[in-house]
């Protein structure tokens, strides 16, 4: 869709070879294990994967908002073209993340419980753009009308408890708009809300995509979230992309046996005829990974080549690749989303 | 039960396994205000049947069950199992025959004890099973929720979500329950994991014979899994039927709404229900239709009037409570409230 070759400029966010190693009592593990994306001006991309499968990880990575069991273990994180500090945790000085802001899934306990939501608001504007109190409260108030807040004048004096799940995602991510940021990192933002709330949020997300250009990387566990806000899809499992491409192209016929158990596993409202199917066996302890793809003692199409060697990410269609050595079987019609 | 009442004996109940009728739950609240959390809702399941409870947060789903459960003691309204009507003190064998599972298993077993001492202490406490059958029993009740017999050994925190939650299942079986309800049993769970864990409902109604409410905010969860539909809105009912009639013709406002904002996986683009603002409280509930702030096709009447629940065709089961959900009724059979959709004019909730 947007392979557009126009611009001169390098990718908005541009992301290679990321590597994070977790620390944990019983020893050492790559939570993120390189992983490469871009996202074009105003691109959308969607992460999934079950728990623990590093989606979450790799955003924290590029925010510089590691956890301190956790550090950067090697990899590149480009705004602009223009590397971040490469630090963990975010320092003063690291202007370029700037241009990136993260939305937590859980508003409640992102945001100060003992501050109006308007001085939350209006807490970047006034330190970081130097605003006066004044015009700090006023671009405070434009933020909240923004994200769609009624009654911005007197939601400003609100605390967070005061609010509703859905209104408290709005004031977080207007605290995320505050800084101007270029993209917005999104960490299952709806996944606590109502589906109705969740689907006024996204498209209030999709509305500032489309006047603002903001590009936005989107985790998530819904596959059918995905589906509906984003461009592209990428599909992480025990740390790595397994499948990345088009997300139409994706979701319809997959091209990695996790990305097609992800798919058939899926509950869907209209979708009556199919039984969903459980993925069998359990996702891997990430300390004791399996020799070769990290899938295959779990996958149909495993043979004995899988579990020989790395299996790395390559062409399977336009704009698409995945991390399979037998993913023909599925192109061929094993599986996929026909049925009825 | 020898003074379960008379209405007992009614033949139209005989079918219904657990019944719940007019039931109303009002919370105090700050300012000596009270929440109405339901406020007036009647269902009924059968023996082999899923009810889906559906709605958003405070929509008083998980109180109504509760109150079914026996957790929770309503101010006014009726639950009747196999037609005997349930007192607010449940005898302990009634209590053992509505079991509730909830949606974080890991909080609702205690991390302390093997799944075998949980099972026989339960077992025990209940003088269920003779000693020297009691480990057959447990390996059954593995078995029935498809866990291996070794599971037994094991403590709550080895094991993965879908397994706790099948835990919590087999100690609910344990007690040998007619009616299962499940508050929300699948949303803390991967989406991978999810759908086993609907199929072991669907199989336990099978081999169990059991009646089980499931309660959800997913539409897909309910649909593929229920035989029965129930929407809530702010503590009411507004619209119901079987599942198969009700997701072929939804009729309120509402549930349209819910069915348009669920996440479909081949659905590309976004799905902007027809929805105003956010539920309003329950402390102080609209005029009229509850709804009607909020719907696209409100009209005067919906802030008049409150629509009462009726069928959308003479004789349907399904019923819906709104102005303008049935079919349109002949000018002759039907006066009263306007049928069609004559002058949808918005009436917005713009009173300060």
């Amino acid at each position: 869709m947007s392979a557009q070759i126009s611009a001169p400029l390098s990718p908005l966010l541009e992301v290679s070879d990321l590597t994070v190693e977790v620390r944990r009592p019983r020893g050492r593990f790559r939570a993120v294990d390189g992983v490469s994306f871009s996202l074009p001006d105003g691109g959308s991309l969607g992460i999934v994967g079950e728990s623990g499968s590093g989606k979450s990880m790799t955003l924290r990575a590029i925010m510089g908002l590691l956890p301190r069991t956790a550090r950067v273990q090697g990899g590149t994180v480009l705004v602009a073209g223009q590397p971040v500090a490469d630090g963990e945790r975010r320092s003063s000085g690291d202007r370029r993340r700037q241009r990136l802001a993260m939305v937590f899934q859980d508003a409640l306990s992102a945001l100060d419980p003992v501050m109006t939501v308007g001085a939350q608001v209006a807490e970047a504007p006034r330190r970081v753009g130097g605003l006066s109190a004044r015009a700090a409260r006023e671009r405070a108030l434009d933020l909240l009308r923004t994200v769609g807040i009624p009654d911005p004048v007197r939601r400003y004096a609100s605390y967070p408890h005061e609010l509703s799940g859905g209104l408290r995602q709005r004031v977080m991510i207007a605290i995320a708009l505050s800084t101007d940021p270029a993209v917005l990192l999104c960490d299952e933002p709806t996944t606590a809300l109502d589906v109705t709330i969740q689907a006024q949020i996204l498209g209030l997300l999709q509305d500032l995509r489309a006047a603002q250009g903001l590009g936005i990387v989107f985790v998530t566990h819904d596959l059918g979230v995905v589906g509906q806000i984003c461009d592209e899809i990428a599909v992480m499992y025990a740390g790595r992309i397994v499948e990345t491409g088009p997300v139409g192209a994706v979701l319809d016929a997959p091209r990695h046996p996790y990305t097609a158990a992800l798919v058939a596993s899926a509950v869907d409202v209209d979708d009556l005829g199919r039984i969903p199917q459980a993925i069998p066996g359990e996702v891997p302890d990430p300390l004791r990974l399996p020799p070769g793809c990290p899938f295959q003692p779990r996958c149909p199409l495993a043979q004995s080549d899988c579990a020989v060697g790395p299996v790395p990410l390559r062409d399977v269609g336009p704009g698409r690749s995945a991390a399979c050595l037998h993913y023909e079987a599925l192109a061929a019609g094993v599986s996929g989303p026909d049925h009825g | 039960m020898a003074d379960a009442p008379l209405e007992a004996q009614d033949p139209g109940r005989a079918d219904a396994r657990l019944e719940a009728q007019d039931l109303m739950v009002s919370f105090p609240v700050a300012g000596g205000r009270t929440l109405r959390a339901v406020d007036g809702v009647s269902f009924r399941v059968g023996a082999g049947q899923i009810l889906g409870l559906v709605g958003e947060s405070g929509c008083g789903k998980t109180t109504a069950a509760r109150c079914m459960a026996g957790l929770l003691t309503p101010d006014s309204g009726t639950v009747r199992l196999d037609g005997a009507q349930l007192g607010a003190r449940r005898t302990a064998a009634q209590r053992r025959a509505v079991q509730m599972i909830f949606q974080d298993p890991y909080s609702s077993l205690n991390p302390r004890l093997t799944i075998r001492r949980m099972l026989r202490e339960l077992l025990t406490v209940h003088k269920l099973v003779p000693r020297p059958a009691m480990e057959q029993r447990c390996r059954e009740l593995m078995r029935l929720v498809g866990l291996p017999a070794a599971a037994l050994d094991g403590l709550p925190a080895q094991f993965s979500g879908g397994q706790r939650q099948r835990i919590a299942i087999a100690r609910a079986l344990a007690v040998e329950p007619r009616v299962l309800i499940a508050d929300e049993p699948v949303s803390a769970l991967d989406v991978s994991v999810q759908a086993t864990i609907l199929r072991l409902f669907a199989e336990l109604r099978d081999e169990l014979g059991l009646a089980m409410i499931i309660i959800s905010h997913n539409l897909a969860v309910v649909r593929q899994l229920s035989d029965q539909v129930a929407v809530m809105y702010l503590g009411r009912i507004v619209e119901e039927g079987g599942t198969g009639e009700l997701f072929g013709s939804v009729r309120h406002p509402y549930a349209r709404a819910l069915l348009a904002a669920a996440p479909r996986l081949h659905q590309r683009g976004l799905a902007r229900p027809d929805l105003r603002g956010e539920p309003p409280s329950p402390v102080d509930p609209p005029s009229g239709c509850r709804f009607h702030p909020r719907c696209p096709l409100a009209a005067d009447i919906c802030q008049r009037e409150d629509p009462r629940p009726r069928p959308v065709r003479p004789g349907s089961t399904h019923i819906v409570a709104c102005h303008f959900g049935a079919d349109p009724v002949p000018a002759e059979a039907g006066p009263g409230t306007p049928a069609v959709i004559r002058d949808p004019r918005r009436v917005r909730g713009s009173r300060p």
